[in-house]
């Protein structure tokens, strides 16, 4: 079998370390107030746009290839437009996360769409006002959004809508879906919670039930929505592309090898040469977080049974338990969920996961652990 | 969507045709006279015309490899051998096919002018139906 050329590529990009995908938090600023948001403002001042080009020039010389705007709410950047023009004048990529509130405004949409952006991201938390703004935290933001998406619709921008699945959603998973789809567009569902930049674990306490995501599994898989299989952790070369072909920039221009680990490695209005940063081998934070990424699949993920179908990330579990490579809860219950799943779907196991508390207070089913 | 294409790797497994640097590096010497008689029975004015990246795509090179990227509501991402993403960045909206065929047949040793021609007319006609480059102008 020939091998997926565009996978060849992302493997050679991970092999030269080569930083493809940066995401710019241009501001911290947001119109919505989201329970799980998982941004932490210090409080500083945050870059200008005619802070933001240079480093847009910085990261051309790096080799990015995709920048993708982010905050906070992007949009509520006030040079969030010159920015997005810079980002295109330089051939980049552009992808947007945005809560699409600031697009009802047709002419924002209108500008917006001359960008020519390649991805938009919109999140939609529920099928009806009523979840949407209880999630956002404002009324009236299901409405606005809804304006947003005929405008882009209209326009002709691609745009997937991002729903992070949380108890309060999941009972209206098909009504989201068709939400989308009078827009024309496509409803991917986020299965995970993360807690915030600084270690606060209350958003996971949003995370919908274990025996309701097994069912969401093996109904995705079956209409062929998402896959669910077993990855060979035993052979992987990494975890992930932290701190090679991801990069993250706060609003204040700490660079960071993602937007996960908030491992600091300069400031990108102050390095004068950010290859030199990024392949000097110099930074301390860059080399443990490119070890980690490297390590964990066998160190972490491959002893357990589950561990082939965990969503891990070692920022995360760093963050919940001061050590990168330890197997957190939530990783432990995203794989056993899976993994039951799995067997639900192949005939192997017929049980439903429970919710007995595992070591360490890990979820488990199926004596699994 | 990653989609392949003459010249062009895509998602999902072999090429439909040989890759453009594959026939011009590979095939030039071993080709019939019978088929360098291709470029004789191009379509009317094409050597004349004169191709432009589509200004929206965004590119970069990859070693021997480049990637095409399109931004569209359906966007396409093309990777392309190291002889196509040389053909992709000459499409400066000013040069046109006979002139285009010149330049990559001087940097590619052993391609003869006709076998050039053949080959682009595969890839352009391919890469215009991808929505990656664009005619600018036909004249005659």
């Amino acid at each position: 079998m020939t091998a997926n050329p565009m996978t060849t590529l992302m493997e050679r990009a991970y092999d030269e370390a080569r930083p493809m995908t940066v995401q710019l938090e241009l501001t911290y600023k947001c119109n919505l107030l989201c329970s799980f948001c998982y941004n932490s403002p210090l409080g500083r001042q945050e870059l200008t746009g005619d802070q933001w080009i240079p480093a847009l020039d910085k990261l051309k010389q790096a080799g990015t290839f995709t920048i993708t705007l982010t905050g906070g709410e992007p949009m509520c950047h006030r040079d969030f437009f010159d920015i997005a023009q810079g980002v295109r004048d330089r051939g980049f990529v552009l992808k947007t996360y945005t809560n699409g509130v600031l697009l009802a405004d047709r002419r924002k949409a209108e500008r917006y769409a001359v960008l020519a952006p390649f991805a938009t991201e919109i999140s939609l938390h529920g099928a009806d006002a009523s979840t949407h703004d209880r999630l956002t935290g404002i009324r009236g933001s299901f409405d606005k959004l809804l304006v947003a998406l005929g405008h882009l619709s209209e326009l002709d921008v691609k745009v997937t809508l991002k729903t992070p699945i949380t108890r309060l959603n999941q009972k209206q998973l098909p009504g989201i879906e068709e939400l989308g789809a009078r827009y024309g567009y496509l409803v991917t569902f986020d299965t995970n919670i993360v807690p915030t930049d600084d270690g606060d674990l209350s958003p996971l306490s949003l995370a919908a039930s274990t025996e309701f995501m097994a069912s969401f599994f093996v109904e995705q898989a079956r209409n062929g929505r998402r896959g669910l299989e077993r990855r060979p952790v035993e052979k992987m070369k990494q975890n992930c592309g932290v701190g090679r072909t991801t990069m993250a920039i706060n609003p204040y221009g700490d660079i960071f090898p993602c937007m996960a680990w908030r491992r600091r490695l300069g400031n990108i209005v102050e390095v004068a040469d950010l290859k030199e940063l990024w392949h000097g081998g110099e930074s301390e934070n860059l080399s443990y977080v490119r070890t980690v990424a490297d390590e964990v699949p066998k160190a972490t993920l491959a002893p357990h049974e589950e561990g082939g179908f965990a969503t891990f990330c070692p920022a995360v579990a760093e963050k919940e338990t001061g050590n990168p490579y330890s197997f957190y809860p939530a990783a432990r219950v995203s794989g056993l969920t899976k993994l039951e799943a799995y067997r639900r779907l192949n005939g192997t196991d017929n049980a439903a996961p429970t919710e007995k508390k595992g070591p360490r207070g890990v979820a488990s089913s199926g004596g699994t652990t | 969507m990653t989609v392949r294409s003459p010249g062009i790797r895509g998602d999902g497994g072999d090429s439909l045709l040989p890759t453009l640097g594959h026939r011009i590096l590979c095939e030039s010497v071993s080709r019939s006279s019978d088929e360098h008689g291709e470029a004789a029975r191009l379509p009317g004015g094409f050597l004349d015309k004169v191709y432009r990246r589509n200004p929206n795509a965004s590119f970069t090179r990859f070693g021997d490899e480049g990637l095409i990227v399109v931004p569209d509501r359906t966007p396409v991402q093309l990777v392309v051998n190291e002889s196509g993403y040389r053909v992709f960045e000459l499409l400066d909206g000013t040069t046109g096919v006979g002139e285009l065929a010149r330049r990559v047949g001087s940097e590619y040793e052993g391609a003869s002018y006709e076998q050039v021609v053949a080959d682009l007319v595969e890839i352009l006609d391919d890469l215009e139906a991808k929505g990656a480059v664009e005619v600018v102008e036909a004249v005659g």
